[in-house]
């Protein structure tokens, strides 16, 4: 059939457009990757094609991060697991019951709010860092997780993306929620959330993108060893005058991993979302 | 309503829909709002007051107002003048075009094809990829003599340009290189936007006979306006925090062609301590972005 | 509305005030059991298990009476470290004793983090010249430190064989610009990709640093002997004539403009004006000979090369400033001294220390230890170091690339002035 022919070109022009594309996108992944497998010398010897095809693979970049006696790099991924898996989980659950209120459960004053916490979006944290600092200071809460954690929960920018879906889900879906005798909790627990996969697989994937490459905030409050984020510890890579790049590309190359696994897992929640009605548009 | 009621007032009434609906927006809203004011909220406050400073932040004792003197010396600063106008620059060409890169990778990764979780991963990569080693590699891809991008050129018979070195070329440089880093977080916003566009919609204008523009232009823009709007924002605020990509690559320079407002603030508070300044600076650039971002939305919204 | 208001009007103030009292609840040194608690803060890195070792030896000696904790801090590529000491600052959570790194002494003296260390420095005659005078500020010391740092002319001993130029192998014999400038042009070799020297065009603290010399050995400076002004030093006929001479390198194509980290050891530039620590990097390139020259002088001016490292300051909040003192003695001992040194094959900072060190007598350190111990000059000591130093560098990097020398220059004078004003 000639529609089902064009649609197979199409397919294929797709995925052609995607893998090349795609290529020009992943290149710098790949090249931190393998110059993390070659010798010290041999990383910015040749910077052409090849350079992706290391001949003479070694591991031992790998074995001095992970095995020295100096840092322990574990260790520091274990901490920025946990207190960025606290700011994703707790900031999901804070940040979306905000904007269902502002959206859905309109109360005085909710509009005004909504346009303060757009601007607040505004402010570059370069510019509250030392007021910040001197806030969480006096909870007493430097070297401790709370202060990696409990500031960035709450967040503008999370509000402002789940207030824009939460706009978009259909008055009848809750209207009839609403005459099933749901309570407006019940309602966002059963028609909000499952409506919003999507939303919430990318305002989790987004904050945990942003919150795992934090540097200068983890260091200022965080000197301890114990709760010093991976981030902060690979930076004694960066310290000697004398650098090693094949170490620096090795532990970067494993800090990202994390990143790109939870980027898989939320890939899954990416399924089309309302399907049940055709009400929008 | 029934009179005898009334003089039991202690009795409770059970709530209608709608006060339970106002109540539990007080509740739902509190815990973030509690935060936000104690996590930025104070601290804007904070800096509102440092602004009025003269405050050196070694030595936080003896600091003491000085009225109006750092906004002052801010607008006689040419420097200030020359980061407005690169900030400025930026982001009027940074927000059109990464928003509609970010656009056209999320309608490809879309597509029902075997590929598209690859292509996500793909081109979301650059989000994920380390500064450090995006820095390293783009100063390498601009290099004048031996990088990729000019033998690139030199195929088409172009002579060998000087990018990063060149006054007049290192904003555009850096530009290029943030659409390529940063388009594949607008990607996941567009594409979470995309996920709510009913299926049916489409199969009823195959019906009518749209092609894949005409579908386009008629179904997906208009029902995922709403996103649109919300990506074009939330990228110019970021176009307007412009900060670590200048900061690693060109330090500002040359002369001063990449030196952002962003950039300023933290070399006036960090490296020269200068917290009254630097905090003058915030001030000014959260009106100039507050506005910018108000003229966005009035505009969207005809 | 107007509660929210008042209410958080008042947060803020309470705030200010915690800030500006400073609560000393987080104060670093404190006494429990007699027993005296004293923290330090270095950057981490190389040196980190050497000062472990050291800080733990001290803790024995004085086990009972004094207990030691140093944390190392991450540097990043950057201003890290300072950062981190700002924020602690802003906070009175400082340490007892600090590290910084030399030209930050004035910065933090005249600010007041730091106190004077005079006469409480063991031995102060062993410490080499430069050393002592980085740690002075206003004729009092504040800060020392065991280790020092110069800037060498490394080469490639084939390349300059086969051009037929020989390095100087004494002091007296040191180089002038135009020597150096002809022999850099004889080793450029464009058709082959081949740079005459290579020199780094970092952003941090690199550039006053390794070009300082070149601008002191035509006798200009930086900055007025007081600190009172830059207008005029900055931007006087002898530095503006320094960096016309260097801008020769960058204008030529002598020097590469981007070049890779390892663009000297992968054989593509002859030579390389680099700091001394880069010759442990060498040691990786084995099959290739290396040798190290003095750094140029002007032809009417003075052999100088730069110096500088990181140094210990006894902070201003410290309970128990003789504890305090007696630390950092012992970090400076001859035989610390040497441990810390050996780490990174750094110069010694103690001219005692030095005498063991035999290797240092023999080619190629040799030219390295003739700079510490006869021609270094030290970093300017002004509270406004951090502005002259980032605008300085950027300054330099606009005139490598074609910048007009004097006007770039006068605008760092300018900033640089402003920043002593506000400070005044």
């Amino acid at each position: 059939m000639r529609h089902q022919t064009k649609k197979k070109i199409g397919k294929i022009t797709v995925t052609l457009s995607i893998l090349v594309l795609g290529f020009l996108f992943i290149a710098p992944l790949l090249w931190m990757i393998t110059a993390s497998l070659k010798p010290e010398t041999l990383i910015f010897k040749d910077m052409g094609i090849s350079a992706f095809f290391p001949k003479d693979v070694t591991f031992n970049n790998y074995a001095e991060i992970l095995f020295t006696d100096r840092v322990n790099f574990f260790h520091y991924m274990w901490n920025s697991l946990f207190s960025v898996s606290m700011i994703v989980l707790f900031g999901l659950i804070v940040n979306s019951l905000c904007a269902y209120a502002l959206v859905k459960l309109k109360f005085p004053g909710s509009a005004l709010i909504l346009i303060v916490i757009i601007a607040l979006y505004v402010v570059p944290f370069e510019s509250v860092l030392i007021p910040l600092y001197i806030v969480v200071n006096s909870f007493g809460w430097i070297n401790e997780y709370p202060a990696l954690i409990v500031p960035f929960i709450a967040s503008a920018f999370n509000i402002f993306l789940f207030r824009q879906f939460f706009m978009g889900i259909p008055k009848e879906l809750e209207e009839a929620a609403m005459l099933d005798g749901a309570s407006p909790g019940q309602t966002f627990w059963r028609i909000i959330v499952p409506n919003s996969k999507p939303v919430f697989a990318t305002a989790a994937i987004l904050t945990f993108v942003t919150h795992w490459s934090d540097f200068m905030w983890p260091l200022i409050v965080a000197t301890d060893e114990s709760i010093r984020t991976v981030q902060v510890g690979i930076q004694y890579l960066f310290a000697d005058r004398t650098i090693e790049y094949g170490q620096i590309m090795a532990a970067l190359s494993l800090t990202t991993i994390p990143v790109i696994l939870i980027f898989i897992f939320f890939q899954r929640y990416y399924v089309q979302g309302i399907t049940s009605s055709g009400v929008k548009g | 309503m029934e009179k005898t009621f009334e003089a039991v007032p202690s009795t409770k009434k059970p709530m209608t829909y709608d006060t339970q609906k106002k109540w539990l927006g007080v509740a739902f809203s509190l815990p973030a709002l509690v935060l936000l004011f104690t996590f930025l909220v104070l601290p804007v406050m904070l800096a509102f007051v440092y602004s009025f400073m003269n405050y050196n932040m070694l030595n936080p004792a003896g600091k003491e107002f000085v009225g109006f003197d750092n906004y002052i010396r801010l607008f006689q600063d040419a420097i200030f003048l020359t980061s407005l106008k690169n900030t400025m620059y930026f982001t009027v060409l940074v927000v059109p075009i990464q928003s509609a890169v970010a656009l056209g990778l999320a309608l490809l990764v879309n597509k029902k094809v075997k590929v598209a979780g690859l292509g996500r991963v793909f081109f979301f990569s650059p989000v994920v990829t380390s500064m450090v080693v995006v820095a390293i590699l783009w100063t390498f891809l601009y290099n004048v003599d031996s990088g990729l991008i000019n033998h690139m050129l030199h195929f088409f018979g172009i002579e060998n340009q000087p990018f990063l070195l060149s006054p007049d070329q290192a904003m555009n440089s850096i530009i290029f290189m943030s659409v390529w880093q940063a388009a594949g977080f607008q990607m996941m916003i567009f594409l979470a936007g995309l996920k709510e566009v009913p299926e049916e919609l489409y199969e009823a204008a195959e019906v009518d006979g749209a092609n894949v523009w005409q579908k386009f232009r008629n179904v997906t823009l208009p029902s995922i306006s709403h996103v649109t709007g919300f990506v074009l924002i939330i990228t110019t605020i970021q176009a307007f925090r412009l900060f670590i990509q200048p900061y690693v690559m060109t330090n500002g320079g040359p002369s001063d062609s990449t030196k952002t407002l962003v950039f300023m603030l933290y070399e006036n508070g960090f490296q020269f301590r200068d917290v009254g300044y630097s905090s003058a600076i915030a001030v000014v650039f959260f009106l100039i972005v507050l506005l910018s971002s108000l003229i966005l939305k009035k505009a969207l919204k005809q | 509305m107007k509660k929210l208001l008042v209410l958080s009007t008042a947060a803020v103030l309470s705030l200010g005030t915690l800030s500006a009292c400073g609560n000393d609840d987080n104060a670093s040194s404190g006494s429990n059991d007699g027993e005296t608690k004293l923290t330090l803060w270095y950057p981490e890195g190389d040196m980190s298990p050497a000062y472990e070792e050291i800080i733990e030896a001290f803790n024995q000696e004085n086990d009972g009476e004094i207990e030691a904790e140093i944390e190392f801090i991450p540097r990043g590529n950057k201003y890290a470290y300072e950062d981190k000491v700002s924020a602690a600052a802003t906070s009175n959570t400082l340490p007892d004793l600090l590290a910084m790194d030399g030209p930050n002494v004035a910065n933090y003296a005249d600010a007041g983090i730091i106190q004077p260390i005079d006469g409480l420095v063991d031995n102060e005659d062993q410490f080499v010249e430069s050393i002592i005078k980085q740690g002075t500020f206003k004729d009092q010391l504040y800060a020392v430190g065991p280790t020092e740092s110069t800037v060498a002319l490394f080469y490639n001993v084939k390349m300059l064989e086969e051009a037929g130029i020989t390095p100087p192998k004494t002091l007296e014999e040191a180089w002038t610009w135009d020597d150096f400038y002809e022999a850099a042009k004889k080793l450029t070799n464009k058709e082959k990709g081949m740079y005459g020297v290579n020199w780094t065009l970092d952003y941090g603290e690199w550039i006053i640093y390794f070009t300082g010399p070149s601008v002191w050995s035509n006798g200009g400076s930086f900055i007025a002997e007081d600190g009172s002004k830059a207008d005029g030093y900055v931007n006087g006929p002898e530095t503006v004539e320094a960096l016309e001479y260097l801008k020769k390198f960058t204008d030529e194509g002598l020097v590469n403009l981007q070049p890779t980290p390892t663009e000297f050891e992968d054989g593509n530039a002859a030579m390389m004006l680099m700091g001394s620590w880069e010759w442990a990097k060498l040691k990786d390139y084995p099959d290739t000979e290396w040798g190290i020259t003095y750094y140029p002088k002007s032809p009417n001016g003075e052999q100088v090369s730069p110096s500088g490292d990181w140094a210990w300051g006894v902070s201003t909040g410290t309970e128990d400033k003789e504890a305090a003192a007696e630390l950092l003695n012992f970090i400076h001992t001859k035989e610390n001294v040497l441990k810390l040194a050996a780490v990174e094959e750094k110069p010694p900072a103690r001219s005692d220390a030095f005498e063991e060190l035999t290797e240092w007598d023999k080619e190629p350190l040799n030219v390295l230890k003739d700079q510490v111990l006869q021609t270094a000059h030290p970093r300017p000591s002004t509270t406004s170091y951090p502005v002259l130093s980032t605008k300085y560098g950027q300054a330099v990097q606009n005139i490598f690339l074609g910048g007009d020398v004097q006007e770039e220059l006068d605008k760092v004078a300018k900033e640089v002035d402003t920043d002593i004003e506000r400070k005044q």
